[in-house]
């Protein structure tokens, strides 16, 4: 029978031997597991959030359905604050004003958000002819679309990846706050889109829509453009889990 | 052991035990985190808080099979010791490691917002479909868990909360392990497509299984339990108790024996050491006192008593021989009673 090993004593011969040999080892077995579980984890996708430098952009300003800025160069630009917050209240005076706007850009799949500086120079009107505050989704069809529902700013850059069950959590914060739920789907060329989506008409999701958040759901609705944004409307009861 | 109670009772062995655990930890983390950040190099591609939260989890997920293993391998193979010695500090810093990975996720995921960060990671959302199941309050029950073990694993709580409490509390890991497994199944297996994690977890969860499963068949094929007759109960020959050493016997009720021979002079103690419930049986007689495989406290043969300045008192067993061949009386004496033992000739016949 082997020496008795006690902590407060000398190490026998034979402990120590194991030792020796399983200290190295758990240390590259841990290393060689934190690699390849980091290695497998699936891509976050190209979402670019850029807070180097801010960036100005001019246009008419919309707040309804949703905050947005119609550019010059014919781009529709969602508006969200800093942090998880959406932008209506800072903007609403200012729905059909023409506006030099500033902030940072988010990114994804050539759709662009602005994230607006904080502070009064955020944002310029640029002459005093007022517009419309709201627009129409033009063009529209019925569809029905399988998709999962993501909060817009999280997913276009300000997470990596904001989209999935571990982000479910934030994705609700997120939209209960007041950012774009988006939803995130397949057009019919296999090109991912994300329209803005509505339901009974405004981006303010009811509960039951909510829950169904960072899942995989079928919504039956119609999708039309403001600009080159896809909106899609529906009503709650339109919104259901995927497979059923 | 102590007459007074310590923060800690450090000894080289520990320090180095801590460092290699310390140093495991920050390898496993920096090498996932390089991983990911290699992986997707352009810059913010991936967020570095949740690839650092990730790390923690996927860490705290190998330390807990790690700690888990390592009972049932010293049961089956005594030399894995040093592995078992400072086990408790292996699993506090564990649970720092759970705490942050959870502090991340709480302050990333569920901070920034209109509402209270706890609430709205852990409280925010529901859903009637299976795959939107909160995952995360399987982690908070299994936080929750690790916290009462991390902080009552100090001698000052193994006493006071009388062995049986405290090994009833720290047979909850089996609980939190399970809610843990529950954790990662509802939450990231729900998005990462590939398959190694799944069967990682598959892998880890059968193989705990099995060496839990192994020792304890193992421990009972050693010390199956004896019928007694007239209250005495049949060890066997005394001169297959080797010097120094014990053999352990089960009673009808459950209890274990340890029955040590100390020169030519045989007697039983319980086999449950009163600190963390070490197999007094599987230790040895050390500078004329048993001492525990676990942490190495010791006790008098003659009556159960740790030496002087220390106060443990553990049962004691009567015992006789008759042929060579000796007994152990089914009642166990109080903690500290004295007892006769009996004297085997030299070479071990009576
Ligand atoms: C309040 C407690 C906890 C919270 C809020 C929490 C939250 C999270 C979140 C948000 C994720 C990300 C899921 C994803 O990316 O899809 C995660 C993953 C994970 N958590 Fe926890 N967690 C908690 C406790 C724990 C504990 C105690 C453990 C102990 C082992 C643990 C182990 C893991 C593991 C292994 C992963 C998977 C990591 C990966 O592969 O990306 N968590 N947790
Ligand atoms: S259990 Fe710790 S010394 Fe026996």
């Amino acid at each position: 029978m082997s020496e008795l090993y006690v902590g407060y004593l000398k190490t026998p011969a034979a402990h120590m031997r194991v030792i020796r040999v399983i200290v190295p080892l758990l240390a590259i077995g841990f290393a060689m597991l934190a690699a390849v579980v980091a290695g497998s984890m699936r891509e976050p996708g190209e979402a670019v959030w850029n807070t180097g430098a801010s960036q100005q952009w001019t246009g008419r300003l919309i707040d309804d359905p949703y905050p947005m800025l119609l550019t010059d160069a014919g781009e529709t630009l969602l508006i969200v604050e800093i942090s998880k917050v959406g932008a209506h209240e800072r903007l609403r005076l200012l729905a059909g004003q023409r506006v030099t706007l500033e902030g940072f850009p988010l990114e994804r799949d050539g759709r662009k958000m602005i994230e607006l500086l904080t502070g009064d120079a955020a944002f310029v009107v640029t002459d005093g002819v007022a517009g419309e505050g709201f627009a129409h989704a033009e063009r529209r069809t019925d569809v029905d679309v399988v998709g999962e529902i993501v909060d817009g700013k999280c997913f276009f850059g300000a997470m990596k990846p904001g989209d999935g069950k571990g982000h479910k959590a934030c994705a609700v914060l997120c939209i209960r706050g007041g950012l774009p739920p988006m939803v995130r789907t397949r057009d019919l060329t296999g090109e991912w889109v994300y329209p803005l989506l509505l339901v009974d008409g405004s981006s303010v999701l009811p509960e039951e829509v909510l829950d169904l958040v960072a899942e995989p759901v079928r919504i039956e609705g119609t999708l039309g453009r403001i600009g080159d944004l896809w909106v899609l409307e529906c009503d709650g009861a339109c919104v259901r889990p995927y497979p059923d | 052991m102590s007459v007074a109670y310590q923060a800690v009772q450090w000894n080289r062995h520990k320090k180095v035990y801590d460092l290699c655990a310390g140093g495991a930890l920050l390898v496993f983390i920096v090498a996932f985190v390089a991983v990911g950040v290699l992986l997707h190099p352009a810059p913010g591609e991936v967020a570095v808080p949740i690839l650092v939260m990730r790390a923690l989890g996927v860490c705290a997920l190998v330390l807990l099979h790690v700690i888990l293993a390592i009972g049932p391998l010293h049961r089956l193979d005594a030399r894995f010791a040093p592995l078992l010695y400072n086990r408790r500090h292996l699993g506090v810093l564990f649970f720092f490691v759970c705490l942050l990975h959870a502090f991340i996720a709480i302050g990333f995921y569920g901070g920034f917002g209109v509402q209270n960060p706890l609430i709205a990671l852990l409280g925010g959302y529901g859903s009637e479909t299976l795959t939107g199941i909160p995952f995360e309050l399987f982690g908070f029950g299994a936080l929750a868990i690790f916290f009462l073990m991390a902080s009552t694993s100090h001698d000052f709580f193994t006493r006071n909360l009388t062995p049986r409490w405290w090994k009833l509390l720290h047979s909850l890991v089996y609980v939190a392990y399970a809610l843990i497994v529950a954790h990662v199944v509802f939450g990231v297996l729900q998005t990462e497509k590939s398959l190694l994690l799944p069967t990682l977890i598959g892998v880890g969860v059968m193989g705990l299984t099995a060496l839990h499963l192994a020792a304890g068949v193992r421990e009972n094929s050693r010390s199956p339990a004896q019928g007694a007759a007239d209250g005495w109960v049949e060890v066997g020959p005394a001169s297959e108790i080797p010097e120094g050493r014990a053999r352990v016997i089960g009673l009808e009720n459950g209890d274990r024996v340890a029955v040590y021979r100390d020169g030519d002079t045989v007697r039983a103690i319980t086999n449950v050491c009163p600190h963390q419930g070490g197999p007094l049986g599987e230790g040895a007689v050390v500078d004329g006192c048993v001492t525990c495989p676990w942490h190495g406290y010791q006790f008098n043969l003659e009556d159960g008593t740790s030496p002087p300045p220390y106060t443990e008192r553990i049962p004691t067993y009567d015992v006789r021989t008759d042929a060579g061949v000796v007994f152990v009386k089914a009642d166990a004496n109080e903690p500290g009673t004295p007892t006769q033992g009996v004297t085997i000739e030299r070479g071990g016949a009576l």
